[in-house]
């Protein structure tokens, strides 16, 4: 009997943490159709994202996500994404995305640290991230997986295991497009970089990469493209039809915000005490209060909280004096 | 009065040197934010005044309060 109890105390215990599950993202720009893998209502502005979620987008569809570490994901039209695991403990993240179908966009802000692991994956390859922006696809040619994969900034370990390629692993830096049957073809000299200008112009915009492998199996010279795209005065057609995110962050930006020397408050995303203080800066200024904020663990609990105190705003600690 | 005079021009040496030119720093002020939250720590040289973290603009506030009292670059 008293082992039935306690199963049953670990049973209940267990549903609450899983009911409790913590939102790891927010849906920033959502135009279109998306969704939840298993919920029925569309994906709104400012809805929650948790560990576990499938994310998936319909035709004609911009997703774009904030996660809690600060990192950028947008989805493009037909895509797939799992984040299949994230979570922060002591600080330290670990990371697990899937991405199953469709063109995607992630900018990891925060740059990995030790003891952290952030790994995006598909069915031919996996990304181990140390702190970039990626541009990546996975679609099918004639029935077959074919991945793509340019780097904007920063650095990417790559396991080809999959491939079956002499190599299993490559290190691919900045500018540097991937396709996975191209690789599986010439091996990874066929690695090749694009141009500054246009690694610039791709990192500059918001586009999606082309698909760098087209429907008969003939491969895009991503290059030759923006020299074409060059002479038009205009990004490349691939660029184009492949993103619809040009101009949609301005139209969907939400109203309730706060611009502040740089950073961008989302208001109805930031905690009572954040968004208090943003909203009432001014007044409280000309009051001459001000707020700092401070984390302690709870005894017991193990967590940081986050506490707000009161300070005059001419005064600041200074431990270094 | 030799004596005082002694400590006359002792005093000047003195104050003539400490009204000399202000040397700016070079120190770099900076903020970071918390990994989770959107609040943000001063740094100076990569290395936080104290463990406050402030809203952004307050922060921003903060390293120029710093850099008038010399204690950053402007």
């Amino acid at each position: 009997m008293k082992v039935l109890t306690l199963l049953s105390l670990i049973l209940l215990f267990n549903g609450t943490q899983v009911a409790a599950a913590e939102d790891v993202a927010r849906v920033l720009v959502v135009k279109g159709n998306a969704f939840i893998k298993g919920i029925e209502t569309p994906i709104e502005l400012g809805t929650a994202i948790k560990s576990g979620d499938t994310l998936i987008t319909k035709a004609a569809t911009l997703l774009k996500v904030r996660f809690i570490d600060n990192t950028l994901i947008s989805l493009g039209p037909n895509s797939i994404f799992e984040v299949k695991n994230f979570k922060i403990n002591d600080g330290k993240r670990t990371s697990v995305f899937h991405f199953l179908r469709g063109k995607i966009r992630a900018h990891v802000k925060e740059k990995r640290k030790e003891g952290e692991s952030i790994i995006y994956s598909n069915a031919e390859i996996a990304l181990g991230v140390r702190g970039t922006e990626i541009l990546a696809n996975s679609y099918l040619v004639k029935g077959a997986p074919s991945t793509d994969v340019l780097l904007t900034k920063g650095a990417v370990k790559m396991n080809l295991s999959k491939l079956g390629t002499s190599v299993a692993s490559f290190d691919l830096t900045p500018g540097k497009a991937f396709n996975s049957n191209l690789v599986r073809q010439e091996g990874i000299s066929s690695i090749k970089s694009i141009s500054k200008a246009s690694l610039d112009l791709l990192e500059k915009g918001d586009e999606f990469l082309p698909s760098l492998q087209a429907k008969d199996g003939s491969f895009l010279d991503l290059e030759e493209s923006f020299k074409r795209a060059k002479v038009n005065k205009a990004l490349p057609k691939t660029l184009e039809k492949a993103s619809i995110a040009m101009a949609t962050p301005k139209v969907l930006a939400p109203t309730a915000s706060s611009i502040a020397g740089g950073f961008k408050y989302i208001l109805k995303n930031e905690p009572w005490d954040i968004r208090d203080a943003v909203i009432n800066r001014e007044k409280n200024k000309a009051n001459n209060k001000c707020y700092y904020y401070f984390y302690k663990s709870i005894p017991g609990s193990g967590e940081l909280e986050r506490f707000r105190r009161e300070r005059d705003c001419n005064e600041y600690e200074n431990d270094l004096d | 009065m030799r004596k005082r005079l002694i400590a006359l021009i002792f005093l000047m040496i003195q104050f003539s040197c400490s009204s000399g030119k202000i040397i700016p720093t070079t120190d770099v002020c900076s903020v970071k934010k918390h990994y989770k939250d959107n609040v943000f720590q001063v740094l100076i040289n990569k290395k936080p005044i104290n463990k406050h973290w402030y809203i952004h603009e307050d922060a921003m506030d903060v390293t120029k309060m710093l850099a008038d009292e010399n204690k950053c670059m402007h």
